[in-house]
């Protein structure tokens, strides 16, 4: 298998503004992700989970060690990373067709290839129908949808998910991950869902690497050997499931006494 | 899908018959207080016994209208006031709105010239009306300078406010799919600012009548201004009254076609595709 993301002893320091000092983010922090697997981040809030992301696209640089993607020296940002954020960041003045289209018109693809690209992202979240519709008039789950049509529709080879279901309410969390699952496994690209729900981590991923409080490093790795990785409802049914979300929730309640 | 679908028309179809009569109901209460605002106007002044010099009656106002179209060349002026109210909005708008973007791209050069900006804008814009006839003379580019600076000011900062408050995830989000500085600020920021840059047309073209008005007043020699001093001049009351009417519909005119134009621009926001 080839290595599609790989972290090396990456560290990120800030420096605070008026303070004094700076904060350090992450610090050493290595792991690799195989092409086409899943890999979930599971870490309390303010660990360096975003930092985690910007250095993954390219929209910042790491204070000491590398980030490789598909081998090669990440200096910027790359076509073949995209993400998408809690927020869908939908445009309100496009439609859906145009808000699947806005990460293409960045490269030089012909106008054919654009709107063939459009079409598969639509059919594939299923949401042919409300190619036309606009952002407002549609639910909090469709427009996560359209999110990720829109990060698929660059052709990426990892995508990079932050918290894309937590702003949504319990019932639409379930649907969606059932949805992004199966589009993520249709499309074969390689994913890192940052989180911090342990059930959404274990009902996702092939592996879950959790992250300590500020400055974050790796503090346990674990592979989650189960079958379904495109159903996470009928994973959870998993009577495993149970073990390792004890396993993983006692790791970061550990470090939550940690720091108090 | 079905689910959701569902969701979507239910919030997207909010019972229209109830709306439609609510608004006829207010239509009629809006002329329901024009009548008696005109009919108060009409009686209670003599009823006082206050002299028509004071206060013209609605009717006297009226009559007044068509000896100002025979004697004064009522629609030359009406024309050389809106012509300028126009220029002068179209001029301030789009220096306006270039410097808002301008200074909105470029941080440095926004926090050095902020102070500059500040102190500009509490200057008092009507003030320099004397200082342009000065340089230009008796003819319409003074008022329309005025008017053009009065306009300037809201709609650079409504500009700028918007370039500083796009949501920088949006940004981000631009960055990460290989775009470059031109194609974020086309396809990003300049739509974004569109709500920011309607309202503060919308301000603008309430402004432009008092920027017109004031160069008028101070050194015109036409325009509806020009006959407030003429007719102050001549004790015509009712030329006055006549005067203030006409600006204020020459307002609400701008006023109407801006928010016209806003509509058919943020058609994608629900909030003004329903007002």
């Amino acid at each position: 298998m080839a290595t599609e993301l790989e972290f090396r002893a990456v560290s990120r320091r800030f420096a605070a503004h008026g303070k004094g000092g700076a904060v350090t983010a992450i610090e050493g922090l290595s792991f690799s992700l195989e092409r086409g697997e899943f890999v979930a981040v599971l870490g309390p809030s303010g660990c360096g989970k975003s930092t985690l992301l910007g250095l993954a696209a390219g929209l910042d640089q790491p204070t000491s060690g590398l980030v490789l993607v598909e081998g090669q020296k990440v200096r910027g940002p790359n076509p073949r990373v995209a993400f998408m954020l809690q927020k869908d960041l939908l445009l309100p003045w496009r439609n859906l067709a145009g808000n699947i289209a806005f990460g293409l018109e960045a490269g030089d693809l012909p106008v054919d290839e654009k709107q063939a690209r459009v079409q598969r992202e639509l059919q594939r979240a299923r949401l042919t129908d409300f190619a036309q519709a606009w952002p407002h008039q549609l639910s909090g789950g469709m427009r996560q949808r359209a999110a990720l049509a829109r990060t698929l529709a660059v052709d990426p080879g990892i995508i990079l998910l932050d918290e894309p279901f937590s702003a949504l309410d319990a019932q639409t969390k379930l649907t969606l991950r059932r949805s992004f699952a199966a589009t993520i496994a249709d499309a074969g690209v390689t994913a890192l869902l940052i989180t911090h729900d342990v059930g959404e981590a274990i009902a996702m991923a092939d592996r879950v690497l959790v992250m300590s409080p500020r400055p974050g490093r790796i503090i346990e790795t674990l592979t989650i050997d189960l079958p379904h990785r495109d159903d996470p409802l009928a994973r959870s049914r998993d009577p495993r499931f149970g073990s390792l979300f004890d396993h993983l929730f006692e790791h970061l309640q550990h470090d939550d006494e940690l720091v108090a | 899908m079905s689910l959701e679908a569902i969701e979507h028309t239910e919030t997207t179809s909010s019972s229209p018959p109830r709306c439609e009569s609510a608004r006829l109901q207010d239509g009629a209460a809006i002329i329901a207080v024009a009548v008696l605002f005109v009919t108060a106007w009409q009686f209670v002044p003599p009823l006082l016994g206050i002299p028509r010099y004071i206060i013209p009656t609605f009717s006297q106002c009226m009559v007044e209208i068509p000896v100002m179209i025979a004697q004064d060349a009522l629609f030359t002026q009406i024309f050389s006031s809106a012509w300028a109210a126009l220029a002068g909005f179209v001029l301030g708008s789009l220096f306006g709105a270039a410097c808002g973007y301008g200074l909105g791209l470029s941080p440095l050069f926004e926090r050095v010239l902020a102070p500059y900006l500040l102190a500009l804008q509490i200057a008092p814009k009507v003030a320099f009306a004397p200082l342009f006839i000065m340089w230009f003379g008796y003819n319409d580019l003074p008022k329309v300078l005025v008017t053009a600076l009065i306009v300037f000011f809201p709609i650079l900062v409504n500009v700028l406010q918007a370039m500083k408050t796009v949501d920088p995830d949006l940004v981000r989000l631009a960055r990460a799919f290989s775009m470059r500085r031109a194609q974020i600020f086309w396809k990003v920021e300049f739509p974004a600012s569109m709500p920011s840059l309607t309202a503060g047309l919308r301000i603008g073209a309430t402004l432009a009548v008092i920027g017109v008005t004031v160069g008028e007043l101070v050194g015109g020699n036409s325009g509806l201004g020009y006959l407030i001093t003429y007719g102050e001049g001549q004790a015509d009351t009712a030329m006055v009254f006549d005067a203030i009417i006409l600006l204020t519909l020459l307002g609400i005119g701008l006023y109407g076609a801006v928010a016209a134009l806003e509509r058919r621009i943020l058609h994608y926001l629900p909030r003004i595709a329903h007002s």
